[in-house]
């Protein structure tokens, strides 16, 4: 039997891990504090009755108060209603939620709880139309809960990307590891998987079957797969088994030389916490090499951990950023001077100079290239941490030219926190830059409603491998690194659904001659 | 840092763990880590490599990604680090660091061999 303080403990470890402190010693507080064992709840504490517009309890008193409450050591349900665990989203929407003013106060009584969670959020939209708050989810604690060690998967080495999310679907290969399951089966970047396990890609309704075999839950799955290789039409017959797999967020590091200049190239695709050694490696490589620019490749990098992103822009900018703010968190302003969440007085997080111990010692210096420009490589799935990148170097005033497609527009977060064996995703604060800027929740990038940037909208381009100096992002990086503007013929134009099209020019020529499409929600997207 | 009493002349040495290593093929050392770890953070599940702690004594957990269609993404913006192991040995045992706490976690019936530097 586990005791309470293990329980404690435990419930405070996770915490920790989730960032949510406040919420649980507010929910250990609402347990009661004594006595008792972990496998029999304590009576429910009275829950106040009625509903009274505008008035809110304290979401301590209604935390884990559940209508199905779950068993077990270490679980700190308590039986309740339906009704309790809406009162306890509607006080903790109102304590923590960024735009908690914005919502519409409605009876808990009326609803389902995940009908009620649904109208726990702005209705807002942005500048260009789009929904401002389109990151407000849940998922069953006990899928939240799983850890992975860092850098380590199930899978075939192989990044797929959902070039269109919606019937015709479109998958793609973005990228693979040498001597995975995918490269030995000869699949390559730009390969197009058009079934899976007999499951159309394109207009199934089965999507627990494509989901299930592109991304396999554990070792030793065998999935069957149609694929088209780049450049061809005929569709192949591939099998795959899953296996373990080690992930390298930061690949194909090189110098190339334009017009005399030397040109640094990085691929960053994941701000997991291995990075940070393989970036303060690449770096240290890059600054070896006295590079005059560099292209920071974050095309399907959709974020990860914050610091990471800090040490990154740090890196690039080195002493252009040195003892500046890279960026500052904002909560709702009921939280004007201490996160809510972990207690930690608000202060702004300038550039980090030294690791942060994520996947090696703390407090070794970094190595910096000094640069006072940097390009970015982006797609609208280049998201949350790498468009921290962008917006913090801006605020250090290092010129940001991006080239590729606007950014995803996520200059949000939230602690996940957990009641009744759900776990809540609600936006809780905004990431500013030095300058106080935050604002770019229709992204970075040259499209309508977007921060404007400096630089040139061109699509991916699946036809070569990353780091070719011809792929089309890279090329168009390259030539305004020597010319300091797009390549001539290159302009981009909006066709009526907002498509990117690329003029005729030298960009026309395609793999396939189909237009990619980018999901309208990039998080919807693959794993990392 | 440990203090351990010897019990022969009533003196204290102080003796600091060092990092160490699992064997390459202790599969049943390698899971009585990974129940360690599970119970020490509260979590049922912890998914690590064939050859987790076999090389390095740092081990780092992130939350598991959720792809695929429909799928909410929940890795994007993170603040704060992540969990955090360091596999250590002292006086010929085997502890278990949780990095955050500093709790040490001895661990029975696991062998490890200090890390050489």
């Amino acid at each position: 039997m586990v005791k309470e303080g293990d329980v404690i403990m435990d419930n405070l470890a996770r915490a920790f891990r989730t960032g949510v402190t406040s919420a649980l010693i507010g929910a250990l507080v609402a347990c009661g504090g004594g006595g008792g064992g972990g496998s029999v709840p304590p009576a429910a504490a009275p829950a106040p009755a009625g509903f009274d517009a505008g008035q809110f309890q304290p979401s301590s008193q209604f935390k884990n108060l559940c209508a199905a409450p779950r068993s077990g050591s270490g679980i700190p349900d308590r039986p309740g209603t339906t009704t309790d665990e809406n009162n306890w989203l509607r006080s903790w929407s109102n304590e923590l939620y960024l735009w908690y003013n914005e919502i519409t106060d409605q009876n808990p009584r009326s609803f389902t709880t995940p009908d009620y969670f649904d109208r726990m959020k702005t209705s807002a939209l942005t500048g260009s139309g789009s929904a401002r708050d389109r990151f407000h989810f849940t998922i069953p604690t006990a899928e939240y809960e799983a850890l992975s060690q860092s850098g380590i998967e199930a899978g075939y080495g192989a990044k797929f990307v959902i070039t269109s999310n919606l019937p015709p679907r479109e998958v793609r290969v973005a990228f693979i590891s040498a001597g995975g399951p995918a490269a030995l089966a000869g699949l390559v970047r730009g390969t197009r998987i058009t079934s899976v396990d007999g499951a159309s890609v394109a207009d199934t309704s089965d999507v627990d079957t494509l989901n299930g075999g592109l991304f396999p839950d554990g070792e030793g799955e065998t999935h069957g797969f149609e694929v088209i290789l780049p450049g061809e039409t005929v569709v192949r017959g591939v099998t795959l088994v899953s296996a373990e797999v080690t992930v390298d967020p930061v690949d194909n590091v090189k110098v190339l030389n334009v017009s005399g200049s030397d040109v640094g190239y990085l691929h960053f695709n994941s701000h997991i916490a291995t990075a940070e050694a393989q970036l303060v490696d690449a770096f240290r490589f890059l600054a070896a090499q006295n590079i005059d620019d560099l292209v920071l490749d974050l095309r399907y990098n959709g974020g990860g951990f914050l610091d990471i992103a800090n040490e990154t822009a740090f890196m690039v900018a080195g002493a252009n950023a040195r003892d500046k703010v890279f960026e500052e968190i904002r909560f709702n302003d009921k939280h004007p001077v201490t996160n809510p969440v972990t207690g930690a007085q608000l202060q702004p997080d300038r550039f980090h100079e030294t690791t942060q111990g994520f996947s090696g010692p703390e407090g070794v210096l970094l190595p910096a290239l000094d640069l006072p420009r940097v390009f970015l490589l982006t797609t609208a799935r280049t998201c949350s941490a790498s468009e921290s990148i962008i917006n913090g170097l801006r605020g250090a005033a290092v010129e940001v030219i991006q080239i590729g497609d606007t950014t995803c527009g996520k200059p949000f977060g939230f602690y996940a926190t957990d009641n009744c064996g759900t776990t809540y995703f609600s936006i809780q604060f905004q990431g500013v830059n030095a300058l106080g800027f935050g604002d770019y929740p229709d992204g970075f990038g040259q499209t309508a409603g977007a921060v404007q940037t400096a630089g040139c909208r061109v699509s991916d381009d699946f036809s070569r491998e990353l780091g070719d100096p011809d792929e089309r992002l890279l090329s168009t990086a390259l030539t305004w690194a020597a010319t300091g503007s797009c390549p001539v013929g290159l302009q981009a134009m909006e066709d009526p659904d907002g498509i990117a099209i690329d003029k005729p020019g030298q960009y026309e020529a395609r793999d396939d001659g189909q237009l990619l499409v980018e999901p309208p929600f990039p998080g919807a997207v693959l794993r990392e | 840092m440990l203090v351990l009493a010897l019990h022969g002349g009533c003196q204290a040495v102080t003796e600091k763990p060092v990092d160490a290593r699992l064997g390459e093929d202790d599969v049943v050392a390698r899971a009585r880590v990974q129940t360690a770890m599970q119970e020490a953070i509260g979590v049922p599940r912890i998914n690590l490599a064939r050859d987790a702690f076999g090389s390095d004594s740092l081990l780092t957990l992130e939350p598991g990604a959720f792809a695929g269609f429909g799928k909410p993404d929940t890795q994007a913006r993170m603040p704060g680090r992540p969990e955090q192991f360091r596999l250590q040995t002292l006086d010929g045992h085997c502890l278990l660091l949780r990095v955050r706490t500093g709790q040490s976690i001895p661990l029975v019936d696991v062998l490890c061999q200090p890390v050489r530097p």
